[in-house]
């Protein structure tokens, strides 16, 4: 019952040490009491004084119980044992560096992890009413999902009863001109009810309406722009050359659309294509409305719609899924697991190597042990020192691992962006805090156990039953480094073919502007004239060497994809789709795309000319087999208007380096003029040179264009940055687990050596040459290491499966790597003993016969 | 001095003999409530009476009694114990459950023989 005060009493007397001194004082009074009651009965002072010692019981035994009654002596014990183990611990410097900066690295990156995957799975999404969110999708017949199209969206807005509100939201970029310097600004359109649904916070202002010219910006970009004093409210900016007024301030949901700010209306119609499937969709379910239901009702709508509109929709239907795991991805979700996997084991690794360390000690110390056991330690007392050594390991472990791990966060919350889903959620709090705290628990009680089944423990000399335990725990380091070593192999694998894929352009010396058009351009005239007059401003500057242009930036990660039939199928109403590109005559030569075929575009392919197309090399192939497709024609869209074939292009992925080229369609921009536009300029020198000049000259013919630059080739490696960033990650973490296995094994050889001096002596004495003996400890060596990693590449065989989607023409059966581990460890393997078997083979048998 | 007739205390009553002790006389230093056991016992208990000092220490811990230092009788400082309300109220519930415990011995040893 009151349990507690008891304890809080017994507390207390842990720190009074006046008690003792008291009960003696009372034991010495009562004796005396005694004494003269005895010597009153007639004893003797002598007699009585004995007597009344004997009738008192064993004082110092009594003296013992009180003071554990008085005071908490599992505490005192624990306080003795820490005093004992700061001092052990500080004496054994390197033992306590190596296994403290083990646990660091294994923890710390634990920890890290742990905040990465508790922000991006864990932490509900940062909106009022988040578990009703859901993101909405058409499912093709195929049973794909895609986004919506915008009549289709009009469609579920109307019909949907399941939901308090449904809204539909597209990203751009947009050119930000009229009020200071031109900027590029990532926005988003949004329908009005997108505010509802996300339950938008709006500093000041209000928000938008339909096809209403206002926008909603984000605070930051309100400062940026215009400074904390004055209000942006009302203000007039200008979007890609359209007028708008600024309508409110908001917290942007970050967490959906990262980076966005600014918000502007987005104007959907009925007529508009039903083929075109490119919004994003997501609703707010009705309160108490389970998932399943609003699922059913957009089957029933998506049926509706099949029927209704049979030429785009026949075999369509819709489906919700919750907002996170659209948020998230698939892609991203697997490399965060792998990556969590990767640590995980990681840290297992820290902790039986930290193990290893303290059981091969604990072998020095057994003099020591067996002489406290033979003095009366109970084995209690024993384990609690051993445990409350390994406590204070996993204690300093813990706390320089979490320095690591706060670094690490705010590394990632700087860096990640764009990379990670969710990054602005992640940072060290409570729970990942408290997580910690329990990998530590377990990294103590582990690293504790192992070193209490040791011989010295269990008092015997016996070694050679235990020593298969030690050997099992190295077994089972190579193993979990090789795993990691395994994944990290493939993965560079793909890398590297990645790396040396032809993206069929020729990326070097290329810089890329991405134009905002300004929109009093607007006819087409006008527009060519524009991009005319630029590329003559551009090609007059001495570094630029060919300016060409495509309305696609390339590795932006964007595409436009187009239906088409051929000329034979003029009747059907089956479609096939191809991407397409709307290019100026000295795109292909800009980047050294190859002509195939037939001829490239030229400037009097423009308007009011018979309308032109040149195909890839793929699309020739898949389309016209064994045909030359030059002078065919295709029927255009759903108008299918007619186009000729004049020539055929070499294949080029721009979308992102590792996406296999789709069949694509060029166009010539005379004939199909696109806005924005994106220059692709060749330069004499490094592209970044030139960017100054380059800019200028645009501004010469027009001021008010938005201009975003980058060097091509930095542009294709943004586009594989996931791929590279989980690459270093796992990279570096399999190299860590290799150093701390090696380290491992080096310990665990080293002792070998050490404990088998006598038998090594004897072995030279008889005539072993020092080459046997040091052959005979690194084969020990490569037997261990050699176990480990065959179960390491036998587990990894099994699980690399589940790595399949996130290798690059790679498969995860690739003989090469399963070599690479195994050539790796056997290196490991001969440096780790190379010191241990040199010593081995030094040995002076007699010195050695006579240890002991 | 220890012969075979002399019991050991069972356990778990020296904190109830104590408690007893105190309720009956009123307040007592350690020798007075050794002695006042002995009387009572008239000599069929082997008490080493050191044991009475860590018991004394748990009772005091739990609430049951309160100790003081004091002056005793031959004028020699000692501590004086002496019992408390929930004290008063546990021995109520001990010398209860002894009661009970005794009574049920008794009647199984009864059917034994």
């Amino acid at each position: 019952m009151r349990e507690w005060r008891v304890l809080l009493r017994r507390l207390g007397g842990v720190f009074q040490s006046g008690r003792a001194a008291h009960l003696e004082e009372e034991l010495r009074e009562h004796a005396a009491q005694l004494a003269e009651e005895y010597r009153r009965q007639g004893m003797t002072e002598e007699e009585a004084h004995y007597a009344a010692l004997r009738e008192m019981g064993n004082l110092s035994l009594i003296q013992q119980d009180y003071h554990e009654q008085g005071g908490l002596p599992l505490m005192e014990n624990f306080w003795l044992d820490l005093k004992y183990a700061l001092r052990t611990l500080r004496r054994n410097s390197s033992f306590t560096m190596a296994s403290v900066a083990t646990l660091a690295i294994g923890l710390g990156a634990m920890i890290t992890m742990l905040c990465v995957v508790s922000a991006v799975f864990w932490k509900p999404l940062p909106y009022p009413s988040a578990e009703r969110l859901a993101a909405l999708k058409q499912v093709d017949p195929r049973n794909s999902l895609w986004t919506f199209s915008g009549p289709a969206f009009l469609d579920v807005e109307e019909r949907a009863r399941t939901f308090s509100a449904v809204t539909a939201y597209e990203r751009r970029t947009a050119a930000l001109t009229g009020d200071g310097d031109a900027e590029v600004v990532e926005a988003a359109g949004v329908t009005p009810a997108f505010f509802r649904v996300f339950g938008i916070h709006l500093n000041a202002g209000r928000v938008l309406e339909n096809a209403q010219p206002f926008v909603v910006i984000s605070r930051g970009l309100a400062e940026r722009k215009w400074g904390n004093d004055s209000s942006p409210i009302g203000r007039a900016i200008l979007l890609d050359g359209l007028r708008y007024t600024i309508a409110g301030v908001a917290e942007m949901p970050i967490d959906l659309l990262p980076g966005v700010d600014l918000l502007l209306p987005l104007d959907l119609k009925a007529t508009d294509s039903r083929s075109a499937r490119e919004l994003n969709a997501a609703g707010l379910l009705r309160p108490g409305v389970p998932l399943g239901e609003a699922q059913a009702e957009l089957e029933t709508i998506g049926t509706q719609l099949g029927r209704e509109f049979g030429r785009t929709d026949a075999g369509w239907s819709m489906t919700a899924i919750p907002l996170a795991n659209e948020i998230v991805g698939r892609r991203a979700a697997q490399t965060i697991w792998m990556i969590f996997a990767a640590v995980g084991l990681l840290w297992l690794l820290a902790c039986a190597n930290v193990a290893g360390l303290q059981a091969a000690r604990s072998l020095s110390r057994a003099h020591e042990i067996s002489t406290r056991v033979a003095l009366g330690a109970s084995k209690r007392r024993l384990l609690g020192q051993t445990m409350t050594e390994s406590a204070v390991l996993a204690v300093a472990g813990a706390l320089a691992g979490a320095a690591i791990a706060a670094g690490a966060v705010d590394a990632i919350r700087q860096m990640g962006n764009g990379l990670l889903p969710r990054v602005s959620q992640v940072h060290l709090d409570g729970a990942t805090v408290g997580a910690a705290i329990g990998c530590m628990l377990i990294t103590t009680v582990i690293s504790g156990l192992f070193s209490v089944r040791t011989p010295s423990f269990q008092g015997g000399r016996e070694v050679s039953r235990r020593d298969r335990g030690r050997d099992a725990l190295i077994v089972g380091q190579v193993a979990m480094a090789s795993v990691l070593l395994l994944c990290a192999s493939l993965l560079a694998e793909s890398f590297l073919r990645l790396r040396a894929a032809d993206p069929g352009l020729d990326v070097e010396r290329v810089l890329e502007v991405r134009v905002s058009l300004p929109s009093r351009l607007e006819n087409e005239r006008a527009k060519i004239a524009f991009f005319r007059d630029i590329a003559g401003q551009l090609e007059r500057l001495p570094q630029v060497d060919k300016v060409g242009a495509t309305n696609i930036a390339p590795f932006s990660g964007e595409g436009t994809v187009n239906r088409f039939r051929l000329e034979r199928e003029s009747g059907s109403n089956e479609y096939h789709s191809a991407a397409w590109r709307a290019v100026t005559p000295e795109f292909f030569r800009t980047l050294g795309i190859p002509l195939k075929r037939g001829r490239l575009f030229t400037t009097a392919d423009r308007d009011g000319a018979p309308e032109v197309v040149v195909v890839s090399e793929s699309m020739a192939r898949q389309f016209w087999p064994n045909q030359d497709p030059v002078g065919q024609h295709l029927l255009w869209g759903s108008s299918g208007s007619v186009k000729t074939v004049i020539g055929v292009a070499g294949d080029i992925r721009d979308k992102a380096a590792d996406e296999r080229p789709l069949p694509m369609m060029y166009r010539p921009f005379a004939q199909l003029t696109q806005a924005p536009m994106t220059l692709v300029i060749k330069t004499r020198g490094a592209p970044l040179v030139a960017a100054s000049d380059v800019r200028s000259a645009i501004w010469s013919v027009n001021p008010d264009v938005a201009l975003v630059l980058q060097p091509m080739r930095e542009a294709m490696a943004h586009s594989i940055l996931g791929r590279t960033a989980s690459l270093s990650a796992m990279a570096a973490f399999a190299i860590l687990a290799m150093i701390t296995a090696a380290f491992g094994l080096y310990g665990l050889i080293s002792y070998r050596v050490n404990q088998r001096q006598q038998e090594i002596g004897i072995r030279l004495a008889l005539g072993a040459t020092p080459a046997n003996v040091r052959w005979g400890v690194q084969q020990r060596c490569l037997r261990l290491a050699g176990t480990g990693a065959a179960i390491g590449l036998a587990a990894g065989y099994l699980t690399s499966g589940l790595m399949q989607s996130l290798l690059y023409e790679t498969a995860p059966t690739e003989v090469s790597a399963y070599f690479a581990v195994a050539l790796m460890f056997a290196v490991v393997a001969l440096t780790a003993s190379f010191g241990p078997a040199g010593r081995a083979a030094r040995l002076d048998p007699a010195a050695a016969i006579r240890h002991e | 001095m220890a012969s075979d007739s002399k019991a050991e205390v069972p356990y778990g009553t020296l904190d109830l003999m104590i408690l007893k002790t105190l309720a009956s006389l009123g307040t007592l230093h350690g020798y007075g409530i050794a002695r006042r056991i002995e009387q009572v016992a008239r000599g069929s208990l082997a008490l080493n009476q050191g044991t009475i000092y860590p018991a004394l220490l748990r009772l005091e811990q739990g609430g049951w009694i309160r100790s003081s230092l004091g002056v005793s009788e031959n004028n020699r400082r000692a501590r004086f114990y002496e019992v408390t309300k929930k004290g008063l109220r546990r021995l109520e519930e001990e010398a209860a459950n002894w009661q009970k415990t005794v009574a049920m011995m008794s009647r199984l040893l009864e059917n034994e023989r």
